[in-house]
């Protein structure tokens, strides 16, 4: 029934447009370009095997989940690693009991292989019992050239005192529509850590609402995007609504555009009357290095609330001239100080990854040499 | 080691307005000396050593430089580095993200393969590094900060004084390296600049104040005025400057 009803409003409402705020610099003219038909599930696994191998995690043990045109494959999964404690369904249901804390993180890979326009629609939904544990790495990278649309939907409910540790990278190719809906749910004096990286696809949309329910309940987001295409075009829309006393949030999203590529963020903050004492801050800040990218960024903060800690700041800017003549007066040649001072600029959100391995696996995912 | 001939150099200012800077500045640097150029504020010292080290931004450069008989104005800021130029800038950046270990390294192998030396690995350079931090006065701590991000004042001109001392330049350009220093920072640049005296390099030492002169003691000293060296002597005149100030040799 419940589907039923999207449809309805969906058809009632049609595709978003550009009078729609929340859609506002969006240009969705590949809907009219493109017709994408569902995909189906794929059989020819065994080649697949070694095509994904390099793409795992180095050195650390995984549970590893695998996507293949949005179906979960169970043949190229390994749930070795998988503790009694946590039960998989499908790869998309998730269910973590109470008390456990994963000595393994899951890498959920999601790959395309498809040889005709298609689309597909994964449903995740992650459910982490009272001081529970979790670190999530999802990946989506495309192994074929071919347009292709995803529409994923993530659903995660973090119980009390529960931590969970996030990243997504999304390296797919510039024919690659991708679309993700994140909802997270949290309970009393839980942490979560959302980290986006993000540099493929051709246009690449990740909605984020994030609610702080209960007290002491604490979100820290960060995004790096680095688009270098022509057209490419990437939004994020991340909303984090502060239900509860005591709660606190952070976002810090950076990006690095090239040519004539495009980029949005819009930060939302939603302060509700009886969430007193809360922190909050907000930070976006955009490099472009051509004189036709685009940056929009758009913070909003709407908060009803008194006794309140809220900060915000945008910047978009070009290259620090003074800091590439002063790497150059040291010997480095132009590219060579270019590259450090954009390196310099993203490690404010890589440092932010603790775990060494998933630092230099999203490090290599980021270059694009690679 | 340097010939400057009748160079010339403008900025457009807030206005779009043309100002001219330099207005002939002649001046020549055997190898092995050390020159001082004193002078009041706005007379155009800090352009010069700029200009010299290949900034943009300044307009109708003219005149000529020679270094070693190599036209120094037609080479990219790198490309002076590679040969040996080394400004230790007045006004340091600060480079958020940068880590001072990774800066320093990329900065020493990047000169390095211009010499056609393999790049040093980490332990070596570790080595090396530390011996030269604990002369200019840094804690290991200095290592794993970003470069100049949150220095006060006398820790950008220490790390300026450690990336001389680790880069071992031919040409040492240093641009009011000695202000905002308390006397044992001051003594610290003192000893580092001397220690890298030698017969083969050269100094050009810009300053306010004669008090850096004492621990630095320069073959020449220059007076620049209006964008022009006015006088030239030897270190009693850098003591004449202090005891009477600037307004007598513009006077002249």
């Amino acid at each position: 029934m419940i589907a039923k009803s999207h449809w309805e409003s969906f058809i009632e409402a049609g595709f978003p447009a550009r009078f729609d705020e929340r859609w506002k610099y969006a240009d969705l003219s590949w809907l009219q370009k493109q017709s994408f038909a569902p995909a189906t599930l794929f059989s020819n696994d065994h080649h697949l095997e070694q095509q994904i191998q390099p793409y795992k995690l180095n050195h650390t043990k995984v549970i590893f989940l695998v996507l293949v045109n949005g179906y979960y494959s169970p043949t190229l999964s390994d749930l070795s690693f998988l503790p009694k404690e946590v039960s998989v369904r499908d790869g998309l249901d998730i269910h973590i009991a109470d008390g456990h804390q994963l000595d393994h993180p899951i890498h959920l890979l999601s790959v395309n292989t498809v040889n005709e326009p298609t689309i597909s629609k994964p449903r995740y939904r992650i459910r982490m019992g009272k001081s529970s544990q979790l670190t999530l790495i999802e990946e989506h990278l495309s192994l074929s050239d071919q347009a292709y649309l995803s529409d994923i939907a993530m659903n995660v409910q973090v119980g009390a005192q529960a931590k969970l540790s996030y990243y997504k990278i999304q390296r797919e190719q510039l024919n690659a529509i991708h679309l993700a809906n994140t909802i997270v749910t949290q309970q009393k004096e839980s942490i979560v850590n959302l980290n986006y990286f993000s540099c493929g696809a051709q246009f690449a949309r990740d909605d984020v609402q994030v609610h702080l329910s209960e007290a002491g309940a604490e979100c820290q987001t960060a995004g790096l995007y680095q688009l270098n295409h022509d057209n490419q075009y990437v939004d994020y829309h991340i909303d984090i609504n502060h239900v509860a006393a005591f709660t606190r949030s952070e976002m810090l999203y950076k990006g690095i555009l090239e040519n004539k590529s495009r980029a949005v963020f819009n930060g939302r903050l939603h302060v509700e009357k009886n969430a007193k004492k809360i922190v909050a801050h907000q930070a976006n800040h955009h490099l472009l290095l051509s004189n036709d990218a685009e940056a929009y960024a758009k913070p909003e903060l709407e908060i009803y609330a008194d006794d309140v800690k809220c900060k915000h700041g945008a910047t978009t800017g070009q290259l620090d001239e003074d800091a590439l003549f002063y790497l150059r007066s040291r010997g480095m040649e132009k590219t060579e100080a270019v590259n450090v001072l954009l390196q310099g600029f993203a490690n404010e959100v890589i440092q932010r990854i603790d775990e060494p391995n998933i630092k230099a696996h999203i490090e290599k995912r980021m270059r694009h040499d690679e | 080691m340097l010939n400057i001939k009748e160079l010339h150099a403008s900025i457009l200012d807030d206005k779009q307005q043309m100002k001219r800077i330099l207005h002939g500045v002649n001046l020549q640097i055997q190898p092995g000396e050390v020159h001082a150029i004193m002078g009041p504020n706005g007379s155009g010292k800090s352009t010069l050593a700029n200009v010299l080290a290949g900034r943009e931004g300044y307009q109708d450069i003219s005149g000529s430089v020679l270094m070693n008989d190599e036209d120094l104005l037609s080479l990219a800021p790198e490309e002076r580095a590679w040969r040996g130029l080394f400004l230790a800038f007045q006004y340091p950046t600060e480079m958020p993200g940068v880590n001072n270990m990774y800066f320093l390294r990329s900065a020493l192998n990047s000169l390095r393969k211009q010499k056609n030396l393999p790049p040093l690995d980490a332990a070596d350079f570790l080595l090396l590094v530390k011996s030269k931090m604990k002369e200019v006065g840094f804690d290991e701590g200095f290592l794993h900060r970003a470069v100049n991000e949150g220095f006060s004042g006398g820790e950008k001109k220490r790390n300026e004084v450690l990336q001389m001392m680790m880069l071992e330049p031919r040409f040492i350009i240093l641009d009011e390296t000695d202000s905002g220093l308390d006397i044992d920072a001051l003594q610290m640049v003192g000893r580092c600049v001397n220690a890298l005296r030698s017969p083969e390099r050269s100094m050009l030492v810009v300053t306010h104040y004669q008090r850096l002169l004492d621990y630095i003691q320069p073959d020449v000293v220059h007076v620049m005025a209006n964008g022009k060296i006015l006088k030239s002597g030897d270190r009693a005149l850098a003591l004449e400057l202090e005891a009477k100030g600037y307004g007598w040799i513009e006077n002249e």
